[in-house]
This record gives C-alpha cells, sequence and structure tokens, in this order.
C-alpha cells in the first residue's frame, strides 16, 4: 500500500490543529459572521485557512471603487489627444505588422478625433471637451494613458478585466477582494455590483465566484424594489409574523442541535438572522431620498431614478458603511458607428454626459466627506478604441472599432498621486510607447494598494495555487504618492 | 520493418545478459549514438540553459532520460518531436542566439528515426501513486465487531479500529426511509411510501424500499442530474450573446441511460463517441452532446479559430476530470508542474477531439451539425446540404420569417431549417471526412503551431490495445479498457460522494500528485474491482453502498466525534449534509404537493425575479430571450428540468450552490449563507410551497391542531414532532392566527375572537420548509 506523502500528512495535520477553533477564526477574520461569508466550516474551512488572507503591506486604500465603462469608450476622443491622427485624417492605416481588428476588415483609414483638448487645473492635465465636469478636478486624477489587454473581443476582454483571465471559470476581482478581505459591515456583503445603461449583457459570471467559495460571488444591488433577489416578504407575511416565524424557527432548530449536536446549525440559524437585519438595512441603505438636495445635485441624481448618478450617490453610501468593494457597470460604449451603439459623433457625447458630473460628483463627495485617502475610484473599459474608422454598409455614424494595444483608465483617491499623467502611446495612439500597464499589472496595483501581495493572495485549486495575476503582473509604484 | 526487427533482437539478446558479440547494430544503438553524437550537441548549446536546477521554460536537457520523459522526441518521427521543431526550420527557436548547424540538425534526426518506441516508458508514478497503480481485488479485513452488512463495512470498522472509535448505532426506519429516499431519487418520501415502509411486515423491508426507489423514474433524474454537472449541459451557448441552444433532448438521454441502467462503460463509449459506433442507433448521436456543451461565441468578429481550440481544449479537460481525475490544464501551455503529464501529451489527447465538424464561433446561429429526429436518409441529405448553408450564412442570422419568405430555399433546406426553429434538435458530434492534423500550440497559443502530434493517451496511463482504433471510439474504449485502473477508481469515488457528500477521496476532481489521499485507499479499491465485476453496474453499486451498516448509521454526533473527526472521513456516523440545491427545490415542492411529476421535455420557465435577463440582452433590435414564465404545471417541475442559462442561472438555484455549467464540475460547494435564507423566506416557490403545505396541514389532517404541525413535520422531515416541537409551533400558530391580516394597516391582534387558520398555517408551513432538518440530508 503506498503512503500518503509527508507533506500530505503535514496538511492534514495542520487542518484538524485548526479544525476545533476554525469557528472562531471565522468569525475574526474575512469570513466573519458579519459579512456574508457564513460558509460551510465542515467543506471548506481548510482550503481558506491554509491561505494568505491578511493583508501582507501597510494598506494605502480600504475600499476600491471601479466604474467600469462596458463596450470600451475612446481613449482618442477623451484622454490621449493625437494632433498626427489629425493631421492624417483619411489617410490609410500605415501597417502596424500582423494586426487584425474585431470587425474592420481591410486597410482602414485613420480618424482624427472632432473634439478640443485643453489643459485643465494647475497640473494642466488634458481633457477632452466631451468632460467638462472631470475637467474641472483633474488636480484629483491620475490619468493613465497605457493601458493594454489581451483581446479585442467583448467577452474575453471583459472576462479579463473582471478576473485575470480570458477564459471564464476564475474568480472576479471583488470575489478575491472578499475572500482576501471580508467584509466590515455585519449587515452587508463585502462586493456590490451595480448595473446602468444599455448596450453590453452583464451576466452574473462577472462577478462570480469561479473556484472560491461561492459566498464570495458579487451581489448585485438592482434598481427595482427588491434590491437585493428576494429581500421583500411575500405579502401575505407582515414583519411581525416573519419575526414571529424566526424566533419559532430558532426554536425548533436549537432543539435539532442539542439532539443532533450538527454544527452547521447556528450558522443557519445566524443566516437566517442576518437576512432579517438585511430586510431593513438595505432598504434604509438604497433609499437616497434621506439625501440632501445638494447632494443630488452635485451627482446629477434623482432620489426616485436610476442611473448611474444614482448608483455613484449609492457607491458612496456603501463604502460609508463597510462595503469594501463596489462595481459599477455603465453600459453603451460600444462606439462603432452602427446603427443601435452610435458612434463617436452620437453616442459617445450623451455616454459622457450620463457619467461625467456623477464621476466627478462622487470623487468630490468622498474627498469632502474625508474617505477619498482611503477608497481608490478606478474608471475605464474593458479596451479601447481604434485610431481607425470603421466603414460598412451599415455603419450610420462615425465609428471606431475595439482597441486592445492601448487604452486609458483614470484613478483618483486610494493612496495615488492626484494631478499627473502616466504613460504614453505612439503618434497614432496605437502601441503603447511608456509606462505599459498591462491588466494584470492594474490587478496587481489594485492589490497593492489594498496592501495584499498579489503573489500572495492564492487559493488552492486543482493541484496548484491560483491567483488573481496568475504568472504575471507587477505593481505600478509610479502610480503612488 | 528491419530496423524495428533489429531492434527488437539487440533488445532481447541484452535482456538475456548474453556475453554473445552483438551484430553491429550502428543505425540501431540509439542509446550510444545519442552518447557519441548527440548528448554533445546539447552539453554545448543548451545545457546551461537547461540544466537540472532551474531550467529555462521547465525544460531540461540534461540526460537521454530526461528528454524522454519530458517527450521531447517522438521515437521515429521526426515532425513529431518537439527537440526538432523548436531548433530546426526556416527560422529555428533555439537556441536563442545562434541556430544549429544544419549538420548538427541532421545528427538529430538521424538519431531520432532510431528511437524505438519502447524507449518512451511509463513515468515511475504510474506503478506507486495510489491512483493510477494497478488495480487489485485488496483482502477483506476480518470482521470483528460482528457489525458488518456487506463488503464495505469490513474496511471502515477495521479503520475505526484502528482509531478507537465505535461505528453508530442504525438510524431508525423513519431516518432510513428519508435517506434512502433522498439519495436514491433526490425527492423526500411520499406519506403513503413512508407509511408503506413502516408497516411492511418483513424484519428488514429496507431492500424492498431500495428496490423501489431504484425503479422509480425518479432515480434517473436525480442520479443524470449529477452527471449534468460534468457534462457541462445547459440550455444557452455561453459567452457574450449567451443565445439559446438546443439541447434539452440531450439530458433526457442521461435521464433514460441511468433509469435503464445502461452500464458505465457503454454509457461512456456513447458520451464520447456514439456517433462512431458502427451499430447506428440514432440515439447514439444525442448521446454525443455530452461534449457539444462546450461553449460558443456569437460575438461579432469573434475568432473561429481561438474559440474552437478553446472548444476541443475544454473537451481534453472535462474527459481528462471525469474519467481520469486528471488535472490537464497547466499542460495546454506547458509541461505540467506537478504531474507528470507533458505538453505533448496534452495535445495527443487534443488529436481525439479535433476532427469533428462543429465550430466555436461563427453567425450560425445554432450551430451545426444537428441531430434533428428525421429518418436516417433525411438526416443523409440534411447532411449534405450542410455545405448550402454554409453558403448561405447571411440568412442563417436573420428571423425566422425570413427563411419562410425565401422562394430559392430548396424545400429540404426550409423544412431543416424550421426543425431547427422549432426547438426539436439537438446539438451532436460529427467526425469530419478530411483529417485535420494536430499540432503543438506554443504556449498554449492556436496561431502558434508546434510539431504535429498523433492521438495517444499519456504514458502515465495504461497501454493502448493495438485493436483500438486511434479515434474518440478507441478513446472511449480505452478510458473503460480492463487494464485502465484509474477510471474506475474515479467513478466509484464520485457515487460515494454524491450518496455521503464527501469522496473517499475528498478531492474528486484531481486524483493525481497533489489530490487528497484517500481515507480509505482500499475500500476504494475493494469498490472499482466490484464495480468492473459487475460490468459497471451503477444501480448495483449504489445497492452496495446504501446498503451498508456504514450507509445506515445514525448521523447524530457526538462531543468526542466532533473534537476527533469533525468531517465524518473515518465513517463512524452516518452522511450529514446540506442538500444540493435542486433538492431544495424538489423537496419543498414535494412537501406542499405541488410538484409536476413529469419527466423530460423542453425547458421550463418556473418563477423567478422580474427582469432578472434585461441586462445580459444586448439591446441591437436582434433577436432577445425572455424569460416566459410557465402557467401551467411547468412552474413546478424538478429544479434540473429549470431553463439554464450560463450567464444568468436561475438564481434560487446559484444561490444554493448550483454550478454556471460553464464547465465541468465534480464536486459543489455547499455554503450556508444569509441569501440562502432570503431563498427559503421570501423566493417565490418557497412562497407558494408555504401556502400549499399550510392547506394540506389543515385539510389533510384530522382537523386538530397537534395533528396539522405533525404531518407537516413529516411531508418535511419524515419524522413526528416531539412534544417541545409541537408545543413551539402551536403557540406560533395561535399567535399568528389572531393576528391581524396583512392587508391591514393597523397593528397588533384583532379585537375580538376572529380568527385567521389559514394565514396561520402558512405561516406554520413557511417555518416547517426552512428547518434545518428540511434542508439537510441526515
Amino acid at each position: 500500500m503506498t503512503e500518503p506523502r509527508s507533506d500530505d500528512c503535514c496538511d492534514d495535520s495542520e487542518v484538524q490543529s485548526i479544525g476545533l477553533d476554525r469557528r472562531t477564526l471565522l468569525s475574526r477574520t474575512h469570513l466573519g459572521i458579519g459579512s456574508l461569508a457564513l460558509h460551510s466550516v465542515l467543506q471548506s474551512g481548510s482550503a481558506i485557512a491554509r491561505s494568505s488572507s491578511a493583508p501582507q503591506a501597510r494598506p494605502k486604500a480600504k475600499n476600491v471603487i471601479l466604474l467600469t465603462m462596458a463596450g470600451g469608450p475612446s481613449q482618442l476622443d477623451l484622454f490621449d489627444p493625437k494632433p498626427k491622427l489629425k493631421q492624417l485624417d483619411g489617410q490609410p492605416l500605415p501597417d502596424q505588422g500582423d494586426e487584425t481588428f474585431a470587425q474592420i476588415t481591410g486597410t482602414p483609414l485613420l480618424l482624427g478625433s472632432p473634439y478640443r483638448f485643453d489643459q485643465h487645473g494647475e497640473s494642466g492635465a488634458v481633457v477632452s471637451e466631451l468632460l467638462p465636469s472631470l475637467s474641472s478636478i483633474v488636480d484629483e486624477l491620475t490619468i493613465v494613458r497605457s493601458l493594454t489587454t489581451d483581446s479585442f473581443n467583448h467577452d474575453p476582454a471583459q472576462t479579463l478585466l473582471n478576473t485575470g483571465a480570458t477564459l471564464p471559470g476564475r474568480p472576479s476581482l471583488g470575489a478575491w477582494l472578499s475572500y482576501g478581505l471580508g467584509s466590515e459591515n455585519s449587515n452587508l456583503p463585502g462586493f456590490i455590483v451595480m448595473i446602468s445603461g444599455q448596450g453590453q449583457p452583464l451576466g452574473a459570471r462577472s462577478w462570480g465566484s469561479g473556484f472560491l467559495p461561492t459566498n464570495h460571488q458579487g451581489v448585485q444591488f438592482r434598481s427595482r424594489k427588491d434590491p437585493v433577489l428576494f429581500l421583500n416578504d411575500p405579502e401575505w407575511m407582515t414583519r411581525q409574523s416573519r419575526r414571529a416565524s424566526l424566533d419559532a424557527l430558532k426554536s425548533l432548530n436549537r432543539v435539532e442541535a442539542s439532539r443532533t449536536l450538527d454544527p452547521e446549525i447556528e450558522t443557519r440559524i445566524q443566516s437566517y438572522e442576518m437576512a432579517f437585519r438585511m430586510q431593513s438595512s438595505v432598504p434604509e441603505l438604497t433609499d437616497l431620498s434621506s439625501e440632501t438636495a445638494a447632494t443630488h445635485q452635485l451627482y446629477g441624481s434623482q432620489p426616485d431614478q436610476p442611473s448611474f448618478s444614482a448608483n455613484c450617490l449609492l457607491a458612496r453610501r456603501l463604502v460609508e458603511n463597510g462595503v469594501r468593494f463596489v462595481q459599477l457597470y455603465h453600459r453603451g460604449w460600444d462606439h462603432h458607428g452602427l446603427g443601435y451603439t452610435g458612434g463617436i459623433d452620437v453616442g459617445l457625447p450623451e455616454r459622457c454626459q450620463e457619467v461625467d458630473q456623477a464621476t466627478t460628483g462622487l470623487i468630490l463627495d468622498l474627498k469632502q466627506r474625508g474617505l477619498l485617502d482611503d477608497t481608490l475610484v478606478i474608471w475605464g473599459g474593458e479596451f479601447g478604441r481604434t485610431p481607425v474608422r470603421q466603414e460598412s454598409a451599415m455603419t450610420k455614424y462615425i465609428g471606431r472599432d475595439h482597441h486592445r494595444r492601448a487604452f486609458t483608465m483614470l484613478f483618483a483617491g486610494g493612496g495615488v498621486k492626484p494631478g499627473i499623467t502616466i504613460g504614453s502611446t505612439d503618434e497614432l495612439g496605437y502601441f503603447v510607447t511608456e509606462n505599459k500597464l498591462h491588466i494584470h499589472d492594474l490587478h496587481a496595483t489594485i492589490l497593492h494598494a489594498l496592501g495584499i501581495n498579489h503573489e500572495q493572495l492564492t487559493f488552492d485549486h486543482l493541484g496548484r495555487k491560483f491567483r488573481l495575476t496568475d504568472v504575471a503582473g507587477n505593481v505600478a509604484h509610479e502610480l503612488f504618492a | 520493418m528491419r530496423r524495428s526487427t533489429a531492434i527488437i533482437i539487440c533488445l532481447l539478446l541484452t535482456g538475456c545478459g548474453s556475453k554473445e558479440p552483438l551484430p553491429e547494430p550502428v543505425h540501431v544503438d540509439w542509446k550510444g549514438d545519442f552518447r557519441d553524437n548527440v548528448a554533445p550537441i546539447l552539453r554545448d548549446r543548451c545545457a546551461e540553459c537547461h540544466a537540472e536546477t532551474e531550467p529555462e521554460s521547465g525544460v531540461v536537457l540534461a540526460s537521454l532520460d530526461d528528454i524522454l520523459r519530458q517527450r521531447l522526441v517522438a521515437p521515429g518521427d521526426n515532425a513529431g518531436s518537439l527537440l526538432l521543431h523548436v531548433v530546426s526550420g526556416s527560422e529555428p527557436i533555439m537556441p536563442p542566439e545562434q541556430p544549429l548547424s544544419e549538420a548538427d540538425v541532421a545528427i538529430i534526426k538521424k538519431w531520432i528515426q532510431t528511437v524505438p518506441a519502447s524507449a518512451i516508458s511509463k513515468p515511475p508514478e504510474a506503478a506507486t501513486h495510489w491512483a493510477w497503480k494497478p488495480l487489485l481485488r485488496p483482502d477483506l479485513p476480518p470482521d470483528s465487531a460482528d457489525w458488518c452488512r456487506n463488503g464495505i463495512d469490513h474496511f471502515v470498522a477495521s479503520k475505526l479500529a484502528t482509531e478507537d472509535l465505535q461505528p453508530s448505532p442504525e438510524a431508525d426506519r423513519e431516518t432510513l426511509a428519508r435517506r434512502l429516499s433522498l439519495a436514491i431519487t433526490g425527492l423526500p418520501p411520499a406519506i403513503d411510501d413512508l407509511d408503506g415502509f413502516l408497516t411492511r411486515p418483513e424484519p428488514d423491508a429496507t431492500n424492498w424500499l431500495i428496490d423501489r426507489l431504484l425503479s422509480s423514474q425518479h432515480y434517473g433524474e436525480h442520479w443524470g442530474r449529477y452527471w449534468l454537472d460534468l457534462a457541462r449541459y445547459a440550455d444557452s451557448h455561453g459567452y457574450h450573446r449567451d443565445q439559446e441552444r438546443p439541447m434539452w433532448m440531450y439530458r433526457d438521454w442521461v435521464i433514460n441511460a441511468f433509469n435503464t441502467n445502461m452500464k458505465f462503460d457503454e454509457f461512456t463509449v456513447c458520451q464520447l463517441a456514439g456517433d462512431l459506433l458502427p451499430r447506428d442507433r440514432r440515439e447514439n448521436k444525442i448521446a454525443t452532446g455530452f461534449h457539444r456543451n462546450t461553449m460558443f461565441n456569437q460575438e461579432g468578429g469573434a475568432d473561429d479559430v481561438e474559440f474552437r481550440a478553446k472548444a476541443v481544449a475544454d473537451r481534453v479537460e472535462t474527459t481528462a476530470t471525469a474519467w481520469l481525475g486528471a488535472t490537464m490544464q497547466c499542460a495546454r501551455c506547458h509541461n505540467h508542474p506537478n504531474e507528470p503529464f507533458t505538453q505533448v501529451e496534452y495535445f495527443q489527447l487534443f488529436a481525439f477531439f479535433n476532427n469533428t465538424t462543429d465550430q466555436g464561433s461563427s453567425r450560425y446561429s445554432p450551430p451545426i451539425p444537428l441531430y434533428i429526429g428525421g429518418s436516417e436518409k433525411e438526416e443523409e441529405q440534411l447532411g449534405q446540404l450542410w455545405s448550402e448553408i454554409r453558403r448561405r450564412d447571411e440568412i442563417l442570422t436573420k428571423e425566422k420569417r425570413i427563411f419562410e419568405s425565401d422562394p430559392e430555399l430548396p424545400p429540404m433546406l426550409r423544412d431543416y431549417m424550421q426543425k431547427l426553429l422549432s426547438g426539436k434538435s439537438s446539438l451532436i458530434m460529427a467526425e469530419r471526412d478530411e483529417p485535420r492534423e494536430t499540432f503543438v500550440h506554443r504556449r498554449g497559443d492556436p496561431t502558434q503551431p508546434g510539431p504535429r502530434v498523433l492521438p495517444a493517451v499519456p504514458a502515465l496511463f495504461a497501454d493502448w490495445p493495438a485493436e483500438l482504433p486511434r479515434n474518440r471510439l478507441g478513446l472511449a474504449k480505452w478510458l473503460v479498457s480492463s487494464t485502465n485502473s484509474t477510471t474506475p477508481r474515479v467513478t466509484v469515488n464520485r457515487i460515494w460522494q454524491r450518496l455521503f457528500g464527501t469522496g473517499l477521496v475528498r478531492t474528486s476532481e484531481d486524483f493525481g500528485t497533489q489530490g487528497e489521499y484517500p481515507s480509505h485507499p482500499e475500500l476504494l479499491d475493494w469498490l472499482a474491482v466490484e464495480f468492473v465485476d459487475s460490468g459497471w453496474d451503477v444501480k448495483a453499486l449504489i445497492r452496495l453502498i446504501v446498503d451498508s451498516a456504514t450507509f445506515r448509521q445514525s448521523s447524530v454526533l457526538t462531543q468526542p466525534m466532533l473534537n476527533q473527526d469533525r468531517e465524518n472521513r473515518l465513517l463512524a456516523r452516518g452522511p450529514r449534509f446540506r442538500l444540493d440545491a435542486e433538492v431544495v427545490r424538489d423537496t419543498i415542492l414535494v412537501a406542499s404537493g405541488l410538484l409536476d411529476r413529469k419527466v423530460g421535455g423542453r425547458s421550463v420557465y418556473p418563477p423567478q425575479p422580474e427582469g432578472l435577463w434585461d441586462d445580459i440582452e444586448i439591446s441591437d433590435g436582434e433577436t432577445m430571450m425572455r424569460w416566459r414564465e410557465s402557467v401551467d404545471g411547468n412552474r413546478y417541475r424538478r429544479g434540473l428540468y429549470t431553463f439554464w442559462r450560463r450567464s444568468m442561472p436561475y438564481p434560487m438555484l446559484t444561490v444554493f450552490d448550483a454550478p454556471s455549467r460553464e464547465g465541468c464540475v465534480v464536486r459543489r460547494d455547499r455554503t450556508n449563507t444569509p441569501l440562502q435564507a432570503l431563498v427559503g423566506m421570501n423566493d417565490p416557490t418557497f412562497s407558494a410551497a408555504s401556502i400549499a403545505l399550510g392547506k394540506r396541514m389543515q385539510t389533510e389532517s384530522d382537523g386538530s391542531l397537534k395533528s396539522g404541525i405533525e404531518l407537516g413535520y413529516r411531508l418535511c422531515t419524515a419524522r413526528i414532532p416531539s412534544s417541545l416541537e409541537v408545543q413551539v409551533l402551536s403557540e406560533l400558530w395561535h399567535s399568528e392566527a389572531t393576528r391581524s391580516h396583512p392587508s391591514v394597516i393597523d397593528d397588533g391582534p384583532v379585537a375580538g375572537s376572529s380568527l385567521n387558520p389559514e394565514q396561520a398555517w402558512r405561516i406554520v408551513a413557511g417555518v416547517l420548509l426552512n428547518l434545518h432538518a428540511t434542508l439537510t440530508q441526515w
């Protein structure tokens, strides 16, 4: 008979040695009763216990708000001016090697931006006229013009941005953070997602937990009467009856616990109690009518109207209440020039209007409440758009195709050095020439801001240690003050 | 021919230790040739970076053994040799600075031609690792405690004895009835079945019950559902648009295969290669939907080469996981860092699956080929129309009305398209006429072809029987051939896991060196041998396990058990675990009497929160999918019939840890979260079940509060409540019966004596449906 290898034995004894105290361990760390992470102690405690979960460096930020512009905003019309492109407008794209495009075929024509770019603020950062509000706070922003990604198709590029891999199946960034850091609020999940706009399909796997325990998946807050699925009691149930039901349930489950000693029962009792608390805490939190008119004016939001602005305001409230990671999606940035998505002439200005004031309001509001230092705000899409024009029989507007080689993201707060522009692209805006920041690097940098070494946040799966950044990722230290 | 004979003679002579001088075997002394001619080249030009310590790219070129072990050369096959591939050609990749001279390359080429097939030997782990070593029937340990009912118990008792633990007493009869019913059919026992069992005349009626349950059509639904997690079965394509895909006929095939107790070896062959069976049974084609459950990208501009490669890779990895417990993923881009799998071996497996006609992405919707249920002849003719369909790919993206109004469509094609659109079709595997060559994908990139490979299985595993064809059919037969010791171990462990909540090998997806050592290695082997000897009889194996004293133990814990074996790996008690998502749903539907027991058919749309699919639709005016909420009995079908859209599966199921079905899942999580509590409190199906169960308790009992509560308890947990439990619910009933109706805004009890018994019963029912005991198999 083959004996188990010695390191297997060590692993087992380690598990057993903490086994008795695992509940204590869970309640003290990221899987505390406080979070939604009342994970079955019996099933997966060992994997968690063995992983590295505590912050490993002094964190610069405590929270992240990721403003995901789904579809891919055009960096060339917003943040990365290219006079040369304007000069060569209509000329064929010079040979760029074996480059292909998602939808364009043949040799396309260069497309200069129709928008004006000006310097703003003390930093003199350059932003296009489409974003007047953000222009007014450039001294709070860090503009990174040198992002790159691996795919020019939406699905793999979004999946890479969300999970660090182009194929589905990996945990999302928020799930990794929930696993690594947990939630600080006993009545709210640690990872919350909200969606506004139209155009890009967004499914539950974008905030899924992959191979991490499923309690780390994001919880979607919806702009409906049930902000969290199944939050509201059926119409035949009053709050008094609900309380009485849960009291009876608790009594009966305690009887069962004393008869069977099943350790899962106490966890289940706590789950129901937290669900009951969420039934009041979540509607309270998502009710924006308690915000002042001045605050609504700052964000451009209306108390009862679902919008990106309202979601930004809610994001601030969530962060204020201890939620670690809030991801907002605003959709409709896929400006091919086709009828249904629009182009950079019709479409892009409307999207900018929807997010410009709201993003600015969020940053200013966080700042005035003293939350910006602890909160890293990031704005960007899954890729950028081509320096060339997309044209076919179906294009109605001026369009650009998907571009993975270079695009721009904005950063604010969370220890990031404000008022600077990092990275540059070639004169056509095609390739990055300085400070390349791949999505793996972005992830490493976000984890770094939260005090986590991206090489050490791991989970054992299929016989090896997985991490968000796979085998890559370099922290962009130049971003930090 | 002459050369290989010479090799054999040479080896035989060496093997006999003959002292006769050998004839000059210059052309076959491949080891000597390596030592004298090849090794110096490698030493001078490669060894600096590819030494044993910290080798570049993990490739070691320090010795002949290293080269063979890593499969860097294919015996006698220059084109299939990775070593040659990287150093030769018009733009050699290695060495990076200066390529080898033509003379050096010629030496390596010449040498590869002389390497005999026998040079590639099994890695040493094949003989020593518990999961890969040959399968032998272990002796039964003696039954010292006089407790054993069958062989399983001998192993369990012997292990308990070494840990100084006693087995638990047998569970009571109600508990056994519920446990067996949930384990075999995934449904709790109906009251009639429960009473029938409890009043049987024979002293031990469990055999009667087991027979009954195994012959129930619900058995196939329950055990088929487990398989559907491995098969990553879903009703949509996945990825960006995630449109509907016709696959439910495959799901029904699986249910039927379990119900008819198709032997697992035959089942395997049908799943992987039913289309290649000489016996052309039409159902066999539907079975091959197993590997058509890979995802398919409909996104504009998605690259077919890229996504087809992803689909084929998924087939490789799913096959390896499901049958071999092997984690091949790493080897797609490089040699596996932990397991004895090389990248070449990965693509040798890839080659088995690389010859089908389907695509990874395109504008075809739905993708082809399809089984559409016509006659044989029709199918053949339709097959010939595929090229026609391809030619007309534009029209395939349009709406149904366009097919119908296009006067130029051949009638056959029109008919075909209508069948596609009517949903009576199923995706199947079909082999190309012209074989597709397979190349290693350098760094996993399908656009970077490396050396050519032929279909083969990793050297680690059983030898390839010469009579098997080198195609999917041969691979399927090899997986269940008598020489493969791994498939039976992996399969019996998975069945054990479903019955006990945890496998004898906890990492049921990973039987490699990084997987967990079995809790009872000899029991695992014994079960595997029993399984193969029974002719791969799944029902017989389930019967064997559920009839064991081990399975029949009480699952009540004691403090010493909690201290010593919290996770029950030693099996000193019976199984206890939270029900799977679908079983939670089915349990409340049975208890409330709402369940529609229809088996099979198209997927259904039970109530789900409004607007859930809005966010996964692309609003471009093309076909939108809608959650067409079922209005009839389909609202209350078993969980496995729920329409499964990969990017937004039914939320009640995912909250209880159902997977997305984007990839093969062998072992689900089992969490315990507040979101589950919210489902139990407020999901519309739970709400409807509370109302229906309340009504049953009120109308199907003798009218007393006690008998109503007892009925509800038995429906949910199969047991009769204690007086304390009855008291808790009676008090709740009384307080709720006198509380004002929710439509009345005023709080507090209604003045006077007006009672609202319906309301009180449904609230009591809601508590019963949420009991830990209801949601748990114990």
